[in-house]
Order: structure tokens, then C-alpha cells, then sequence
């Protein structure tokens, strides 16, 4: 459909003409209330002591009115809350009036239950509208299983969910090679990997008709150059030899030593292995977002006799890699997992205390970084 | 004034018959299969005038495949173009949209632009063979609009594809 | 035996290695005599242990809110695979005052990590008053202030996704991306003849709405920077042409219609005042930018390729494209004003669909290799290619608010395929369905 050149001209100014027009007159572009805004403001949260107080002061009524909120709160400094004002909201925006609700035709304001609605990935005919059917509720894990205090150290290898595609080995080897395809073949890897079960979380993963292969890879598909090192580990054989080599002049070393009481030996790589694996077991970084888990940290703390970590001395001692928030988090995580696992003390010879009195943990989680 | 008038109704009767028709456009390619056996409805082959849209359809053919992520008017095509244009020139008061498709296998948007280089393809070789090129318009469908619903490659072959689609044109 | 010993001789070795790799680093930062330094480099990755008790209803009328609330908190945030909701039936104890001390020794002991408490009022006017407390179970520290919304009632479930919002931004430090929705192709009918229509929901599909009629084919919405608007493709003239849609008022016009051309793939730049998008002129299609208020246009590619699939770096100065000019599809780099590219993709096998990050440091995308299809992240500048996904057909990957996940289509093979969406976190994980009979998703930003 070739035009001559004016009558093309002709016709894209006639558009253009009527799009301006449409522009002047349509008044497209009215910005509008989009959906129901929503206003934030601070709640200020009160000691268990001032909580008591407060209960002692009004006895008949152990609800509190909506107003005690407000109270002068000791734990947080100067939040600045109010929450009976309603607006003094910190980021999201103010607008008294609520506005129209974009809701033309479906229009489901009912809170209907939505936990109820699980997934239901593949089935193609799931109802299309409304409700809400996407609601990606999975029902939440029965399992909450208080973490045993104390496993034995080969444990770090569970058994995979049922569900879970489990690989034949140790896929981990599988890291290394060089090209960007072969993650592919990595993905088969699957749950086995770390070791924990829960990590697969696609266990709800549907299992959709045409994808025969779970479109999970791994955890870590492509190896950063360093790590490779790490996974492709200098031949298994040879590290085994070494570190029983080790292990054993170690053993040998430390029965020797060990009457040693006052001025106490050194503590062995055996005792040490088994604080790292104490602690390990619950430092967890799934929760982590992807700065945080580019940050390492070095924590330092007290222990007690019994092993136990003293919480309050728990300090950030210094962090490489990131900055601000993520920091923050990557220390946090290690702060629970020191209590955590401590709660119950670790395995640590009382004979040596004034070895491991005081401890620095250096948390590096960069090889489980996404990117 | 008047070329643009008649853009204008054609550009117009175009997309009314685009609308009306192309995507959904599933009558040709069953009477052609009952054209080339018994005949349906007993409406008999040696019914069909050489000038109707159906002979068109049916006897010349109106589509035209393709290779793999290939444009190219293989030999096949080219008969069949042949006859299209033969069959165009003769019926001027006949336009045509060039509809190209695509395969499933591949993403929406590469699928367009290379319906469209389909269209085009089939579209030049009609100009070089003698239509004008104002009667005939090409539109793409991606994969938006398979002929076949299997995802092998017996489907798709016959899925890259252009389609032309006749239309009643201007004068007639 | 030897089995066991083997075992056991593995694991001091494993030992003995972490131990030796620690050395380096670990005493190489001070370590003081006296003072223990251990290195640990081997975290778990599984979801954080939380509870969600009911919220408190404190006010009549609000007991349903109550527990829909910590319902929907609690999916936002186990559907995200980063927690797991430890279920009500396992709680020690129950939270009955939203202003009480927390029993933390009670959470402790169900192994809960993080807690969430939250209150809800609502008033005669329909307002719907929500506050919520993140605390820190194990550390018996709040984490955060505590925070309170105040909105419509009809917006509960918004509600309910800033809240969780602010529980995963506080645990994770990154941002979150509950208070979104997605704009998508709903689809309906045979494969040949398939009915689409625009539809918008919440991220988690709940609250959809259509934006069109089934009356033309569309295709591959996009949202605008603010969520305001929505480009896409639609046949409605019987060609493709580009539309832009008001969300709020559902009304539509066409982009910029060229006779004798066919536009498609529309994205908009972060500015929100330029649209790139593909033109199609005779056999060759390139990628022209438009400015919605001047209506001036510029042609950025001029290969006789196809270049295609146009999106923005969120800084607005490159824009990431699909180009066949090498004979196959792959992905390109260019300044936002055009000019020469630099093709970043160069594994095996095709790339198209590039989506620049909303962070910037990497572009999703689609690849086609060896009968398969993946969705895949890598690098701005191509390095550390990572796919994560792999099916008969993914293609399109939009990302959340925090560049954090992606959805993408996922369709099946055979005549009665169909398409659905799923989302998976960019480590791989977490795959999972989001929402039958779709395709095309654009994710919005975090609503304001």
C-alpha cells in the first residue's frame, strides 16, 4: 500500500490532528485516585512495665481503649508516633478521603477466606475471575519442629522432602563448567544440595503436565570463578587424606595434652569443627535479600561457662561488602543463629575456657550470593 | 483528491474485510480439503468459476509455506504466487491482505516481525509478478492464529505461512 | 562399615577444609590472643520460621479482618519462599492484646524466628484501621517500629500487603513487593482461535478485573512507571497497532497509527513521557521511540533486521532489545537515543524479550535452546548468565517491584495447550503458578 508522499503526509497530519485534539479534548491523561490509598503512621510500643501499669491503673478494663497507644513509651526513643492522629504517616501517602475503589464489575469486598484458596497451579480451568482465586496461599508447613538442640555433626545431610526431585550425588560437582548453557543440566541438581529440606520450596512446585523437567536449577547454577575452587573441591580423595592425616596427629596430640588443666592446650580442629557445625545448623540466610547476602560480617561475643553465648555481648564487629540495611540484616542473621543454637550452650571442653571465653565469628555467606 | 478518497474507502473496506474475516478465517481451508475429495455439499469442483475468491482459495491455493525462521519464497510458494498473480491481474476488481504467521516455537514478538517478513515476501513476489501494489496490504499474526494445534512439526510446517485473503476491492 | 567410615572420614575432612579456609581470611581481620576466630561460609538457605497470629479485632466488626489479615500477611510472606508460617494449630500461646509483652519464650519454643502482631478497627465510615508489630523472637527485640494504615475496608487486602511488605523489607533489607498488581492477556477458547482480553490483578490474583472485551486479540500489556497506565497490542483495526490505557477509566486510544504499518512491543521509558516500541514498514521491523506530548518520533534502529522487545535501564539511558542481525536472535545494548549496539548475549541458542532489572544490575530474559525454553538473568554487560527455568514454552519474564522475582507465561504443549503464569524468585526457587488461562504479565510498581 504505497501512497504518494502528500497524501501520506495528508493522513498522518489528519491523525496527528485528531490525537492532539483527542489529547485537548479527551482529557486522557486526568491523573486519578488510583485504588484505595492508604495512610501509615507509627505505633509506639510500650515496656512490659508500663504495659503492668497501665493494667494496674485501669482495672475494670484490661482492653485497652484505642487511645493507650499513644503512651509515653520508654522502650522507643521518641518515635514521634501518635498514632491517633491518623496521618503522620512516615512513607506511604496521606488522603483522608477514600477514594473510589477501581472495582467496576467484579467486585469481591467481602473478605472471603483466603487462605482457603491453595494454589492450584496446572489446573487450566481455574475460575478466571473474581474472588480471589490466585490467592498463592500455600497452607502453611505443618511442621514446626523446634529445632533439636543438639544434632550430631553428620546430620548436615537430611533427607529430602519425598516430593522433591532428589539427584543421584551430590550434584555440587556440577558447578564448575565454564559456559552459561549447561545450567540446564545443573537444574537437575535439585533438593539435595544444602542439605536442609525446606530449601526446595517448589515441593508445592506444580507438577505441570508438559514440563517434564522440574524448572528449578540449582542453587548456585553457575559457579563464580572462586567458588569453583571450592565445589569442584582438589579432588575428594586427596582432601580426605590430608585431614585424616591431620585428625589423627591432632586426636594424638590433644589425649596427650589434654590433663593439661590450668593453662589449658589449644583447642583442637576437632572441637573447633565441631562449634563451627554448632553454630552453622542455624545460621540461615534463605531470608536474606541479595545485598544482604553479599555482605560478610564478623560477630563478635561471650561465652559462659556453659557454653551459653551472652546475648548482650553480641557486637558487629566489621562487615565487608555492603552497606546500611543489608549489613544490618546479614548481622542479624548471624545474631540468631549464635542464639540459637547457643541456647542450650555448645560443645566446647570446659578444661579450655579461657580459650573460647570470647569468640569472633566471621559469617561469609558470598558463596550462596544469587547474582 | 481523489487517489485519497480512494485510500481512504480502501484502507476502510480492508480492515472491515480483515475484521470480518482473516482471523478467523477457517472456511477456506475447509472446503478446500473437500474440494480435493468428494465434494461437499454438492457443490461439484467444476462449479467453482475460475473468478470466484473460491477458486482462488481452493483451486490456486491461498497460502504459501515457509521454513524455519525463513522468509524465503521456496518453489513450491513461487508456483503458487505465480497463480495468485495470474489469478489477481485477471480479477482487478479483487485486493487482498497477505496475512504471515509463525510457529508456536518462538517469542510473541520475534513471532510478529517475522509473520510480517513472511507477508512482505509473499507480497513482493505478487508486485514483481504484476499487481499493483495498492491492492495488496500484509498483516502479521505472530503465532497468534495457528492452522494446526499440535506442537510437532508436522503442525508447525503448516503453521509458517501466508495467507492471502481476498477481498472485494474497489470499481467492482 | 566402610560405608560409615567413609562418612565420618568425609566429614573431618570437610572440617578440616573450613578450617583451613578460615585461617587466611578469619585471622588475617585482628584476631586477639585469647579470642577464638572461626570462619563459617556454609549457610543454610530455607525459609525463616514466622507466626502470624490473628490479628486483634478492636472494634466491632472487625473479627473477620482480624483473621483474614494474618492470613493474607502470612501467604505474602511464605508465598515469597523466603518464610514459612508456622500454623496457628502449633501456637503456645495466643496473642489477645496487641499492646501485652510478648511471651517470647512461647515462640521460642515452636522454633517461630519472627513474629507478627497486628490490630484491626474499623469504623462506621468504612475506614479500616490496621497496626501491626515485627518482632524478633529469639533476640526478644522488636524489630522496627510498630506501624499503623488507615484505609477503606474494601482495601483490606492492600492492607494486609503493607504490612507484610514492611515485615519482608525489615528481615531481608531489601524492598518488597506484595502492594502490587499485574497487568495480563486472560485467555479463553481453543488454541486457534484463542478469546484474549486485558485483565489487572494483585500480584497474588486476587481483585481481577478486565480492562477489554474479547473482541480483538491483544497482546503484551505493559504498565506504566506509576501504574497509571497500561500499553499493549491490539488487532482491533484488524492490524497490530498500539494502544495506551487509562487504568482508572479504562479508556484506550491508539498509540500513533502509521498507514501501511504495523507497531507492536511498546514499553515505557522510565520517564513515563516516552514509549519505545517496534514499527513494522514493509519486511523490516525497528525500534522507534515516541513522545507521548510532543508526538515527535525517532527511529533508533535501522538494520534491516529485527529488532524488537525495546526495554528501558531504569536510569533511562540504555535500552536492552532483541536483534536478529547476527542471524539469530540475541540481545543488544544501546543508548537511549540510539546509535551503535553492543550485543551482550552469547551462549548457546536464541535470546529475545529482554526486561532490564528494576534495581539495574540485571536483564531477564526468554531463551530458546535446543527444543526447550528458559527464563534467564544475566548481567547488564552479558556475564553470569543464569537460567531459571526450563519448559516445553516460558517466554516474557516481568519483574516484582524489588527485582527480587519474576514472572513469566509458561505454556503447554499440544492442542489443548494453554498458558499460565508463574513466578520464581531469581535464585531459581520458589517456582510455583500464579494464575491459569494468562500469559504476557507486566508487573507494576509498588503502589503508592
Amino acid at each position: 500500500m504505497r501512497m504518494s508522499p502528500n497524501t501520506g503526509t495528508y493522513v498522518s497530519g489528519m491523525g496527528h490532528a485528531a490525537f492532539i485534539l483527542y489529547l485537548i479534548v479527551g482529557g486522557f491523561f486526568v491523573s486519578r485516585e488510583t485504588d484505595l490509598d492508604v495512610e501509615v503512621s507509627n505505633v509506639s510500643i510500650i515496656s512490659g512495665e508500663d504495659f503492668e501499669a497501665m493494667q494496674a491503673q485501669s482495672p475494670g478494663e484490661p482492653d485497652l481503649p484505642p487511645a493507650p497507644v499513644t503512651p509515653v513509651d520508654v522502650d522507643q526513643p521518641a518515635p514521634a508516633v501518635e498514632p491517633d492522629t491518623p496521618s503522620d504517616p512516615p512513607p506511604p501517602t496521606p488522603d483522608p478521603i477514600e477514594p473510589e475503589v477501581v472495582e467496576p464489575d467484579p467486585l469481591p469486598p467481602e473478605p472471603v477466606d483466603p487462605v482457603e484458596t491453595p494454589p492450584t497451579p496446572e489446573q487450566p480451568e481455574a475460575p478466571e475471575v473474581d474472588g480471589d482465586p490466585g490467592a498463592t496461599l500455600i497452607v502453611p508447613n505443618v511442621r514446626p519442629v523446634p529445632r533439636p538442640a543438639e544434632r550430631i555433626a553428620d546430620e548436615v545431610v537430611e533427607q529430602p522432602d519425598p516430593e522433591v526431585e532428589i539427584g543421584e550425588t551430590d550434584q555440587d560437582a556440577t558447578a564448575p563448567a565454564a559456559d552459561p548453557t549447561p545450567v540446564e543440566e545443573a537444574q537437575e541438581e535439585t533438593a539435595r544440595e544444602e542439605s536442609t529440606t525446606q530449601i526446595v520450596t517448589e515441593a508445592d512446585e506444580p507438577s505441570t503436565s508438559a514440563p517434564t523437567k522440574s524448572a528449578r536449577p540449582g542453587r548456585k547454577p553457575k559457579a563464580p570463578a572462586p567458588q569453583v575452587a571450592e565445589t569442584t573441591a582438589p579432588s575428594l580423595a586427596d582432601s580426605i587424606n590430608s585431614a585424616v592425616a591431620e585428625a589423627n596427629t591432632e586426636t594424638a596430640v590433644s589425649d596427650n595434652e589434654n590433663p593439661g588443666g590450668g593453662t589449658s592446650s589449644p583447642i583442637t580442629r576437632q572441637e573447633e569443627g565441631a562449634f563451627i557445625l554448632g553454630i552453622q545448623k542455624c545460621w540461615n540466610v534463605g531470608a536474606l535479600g541479595t545485598d544482604a547476602l553479599a555482605v560478610s560480617v564478623v560477630v563478635g561475643f561471650k561465652l559462659d561457662q556453659a557454653a551459653k553465648p551472652d546475648v548482650g555481648s553480641i557486637k558487629l564487629i566489621s562487615s565487608k561488602g555492603g552497606s546500611g540495611a543489608a549489613v544490618d540484616k546479614a548481622y542479624q542473621a548471624a545474631r540468631r543463629a549464635i542464639i540459637i543454637c547457643g541456647s542450650d550452650g555448645y560443645n566446647l571442653p570446659l578444661d579450655k575456657y579461657d580459650q573460647w571465653r570470647e569468640v569472633q565469628v566471621s559469617f561469609n555467606a558470598t558463596s550462596k550470593e544469587i547474582r | 483528491m481523489k487517489t485519497f478518497t480512494k485510500v481512504v474507502f480502501l484502507t476502510t473496506s480492508l480492515a472491515l474485510a480483515a475484521c470480518a474475516k482473516s482471523p478467523f478465517d477457517r472456511s477456506g481451508d475447509a472446503a478446500g480439503a473437500g474440494a480435493n475429495g468428494l465434494d461437499n455439499g454438492g457443490v461439484s469442483t467444476s462449479a467453482l468459476s475460475p473468478n470466484s475468491p473460491a477458486y482462488f482459495n481452493q483451486t490456486i491455493g491461498d497460502k504459501v509455506l515457509f521454513n524455519v525462521d525463513q522468509s524465503t519464497i521456496n518453489d513450491t510458494a513461487r508456483a503458487t504466487l505465480t497463480q495468485q498473480a495470474n489469478w489477481l491481474n485477471t480479477n482487478t476488481t479483487y485486493n487482498a491482505i497477505i496475512e504471515g504467521h509463525a510457529d508456536e516455537q518462538g517469542t510473541r514478538e520475534y513471532n510478529l516481525a517475522l509473520g510480517a517478513r513472511r507477508a512482505a515476501a509473499a507480497r513482493d513476489f505478487l508486485v514483481a509478478n504484476g499487481v499493483a501494489d495498492n491492492r495488496l496490504r500484509t498483516v502479521t499474526f505472530g503465532k497468534e492464529r495457528p492452522l494446526e494445534v499440535c506442537s510437532t512439526e508436522a503442525c508447525y510446517a503448516k503453521n509458517r505461512r501466508a495467507v492471502t485473503v481476498i477481498s472485494a476491492g474497489v470499481g467492482s | 562399615m566402610m560405608k560409615q567410615l567413609l562418612k565420618c572420614l568425609s566429614l573431618v575432612a570437610a572440617i578440616g577444609f573450613s578450617t583451613l579456609a578460615s585461617t587466611a581470611p578469619a585471622t588475617a581481620q585482628d584476631c586477639q590472643e585469647g579470642v577464638l576466630c572461626i570462619e563459617m561460609n556454609n549457610p543454610n538457605i530455607e525459609p525463616l520460621p514466622f507466626a502470624a497470629p490473628a490479628f486483634i479485632a478492636e472494634s466491632a466488626g472487625a473479627d473477620q479482618y482480624a483473621r483474614d489479615l494474618a492470613a493474607v500477611v502470612a501467604a505474602d510472606l511464605q508465598g515469597s519462599g523466603l518464610f514459612r508460617a508456622i500454623s496457628q494449630d502449633a501456637f503456645i500461646s495466643q496473642i489477645t492484646n496487641f499492646d501485652s509483652p510478648v511471651q517470647y519464650a512461647d515462640w521460642k519454643a515452636i522454633n517461630a524466628q519472627a513474629l507478627v502482631t497486628g490490630a484491626v478497627s474499623v469504623t462506621g465510615d468504612g475506614q479500616i484501621i490496621v497496626k501491626f508489630r515485627l518482632f524478633d523472637v529469639f533476640s526478644e527485640n522488636q524489630m522496627g517500629e510498630g506501624l499503623q494504615f488507615v484505609g477503606s475496608t474494601k482495601g483490606w487486602r492492600r492492607m494486609a500487603h503493607k504490612v507484610a511488605d514492611a515485615v519482608y523489607s525489615r528481615i531481608t533489607g531489601e524492598g518488597g513487593y506484595f502492594d502490587s498488581r499485574t497487568v495480563f492477556v486472560s485467555e479463553t477458547g481453543p488454541k486457534n482461535a484463542r478469546l484474549k482480553r486485558l485483565a489487572v490483578m494483585d500480584y497474588d490474583g486476587a481483585n481481577q478485573q478486565f480492562l477489554t472485551d474479547a473482541q480483538a486479540i491483544v497482546l503484551a500489556p505493559r504498565f506504566s512507571p506509576n501504574g497509571d497506565r497500561v500499553l499493549y497490542t491490539s488487532y482491533e483495526s484488524g492490524f497490530p497497532k498500539i494502544y495506551v490505557l487509562d487504568v482508572a477509566s479504562v479508556g484506550r486510544r491508539v498509540l500513533q497509527d502509521q498507514p501501511g504499518t504495523m507497531s507492536f512491543a511498546p514499553r515505557f521509558a522510565p520517564n513515563g513521557q516516552d514509549v519505545v516500541f517496534s514499527l513494522t514498514t514493509g519486511s523490516n521491523t525497528d525500534i522507534y521511540k515516541l513522545n507521548l506530548a510532543s508526538g515527535q518520533r525517532t527511529q533508533l534502529t535501522s538494520s534491516p533486521a529485527i529488532e524488537t522487545a525495546p526495554s528501558y535501564s531504569p536510569d533511562g539511558t540504555q535500552i536492552v532489545f532483541e536483534s536478529d542481525r547476527s542471524g539469530t536472535q540475541q540481545l543488544y545494548v544501546m543508548n537511549a537515543g540510539g546509535g551503535e549496539a553492543t550485543r551482550i548475549s552469547f551462549g548457546q541458542g536464541r535470546y529475545g524479550t529482554p526486561v532490564w532489572s528494576p534495581r539495574g544490575d540485571l536483564v531477564a530474559f526468554t531463551k530458546q535452546n535446543r527444543g526447550r525454553f528458559h527464563i534467564g538473568v544475566m548481567r547488564v554487560d552479558g556475564s553470569g548468565e543464569r537460567l531459571l527455568t526450563a519448559s516445553f514454552l516460558d517466554e516474557g519474564p516481568t519483574w516484582s517491584p524489588n527485582g527480587r522475582v519474576i514472572m513469566f507465561t509458561r505454556e503447554t504443549a499440544g492442542s489443548g495447550g494453554s498458558s499460565t503464569l508463574y513466578s520464581v524468585d531469581i535464585s531459581g526457587r520458589n517456582l510455583k503458578a500464579v494464575q491459569a488461562n494468562a500469559s504476557d504479565p507486566s508487573w507494576s510498581p509498588l503502589l503508592k
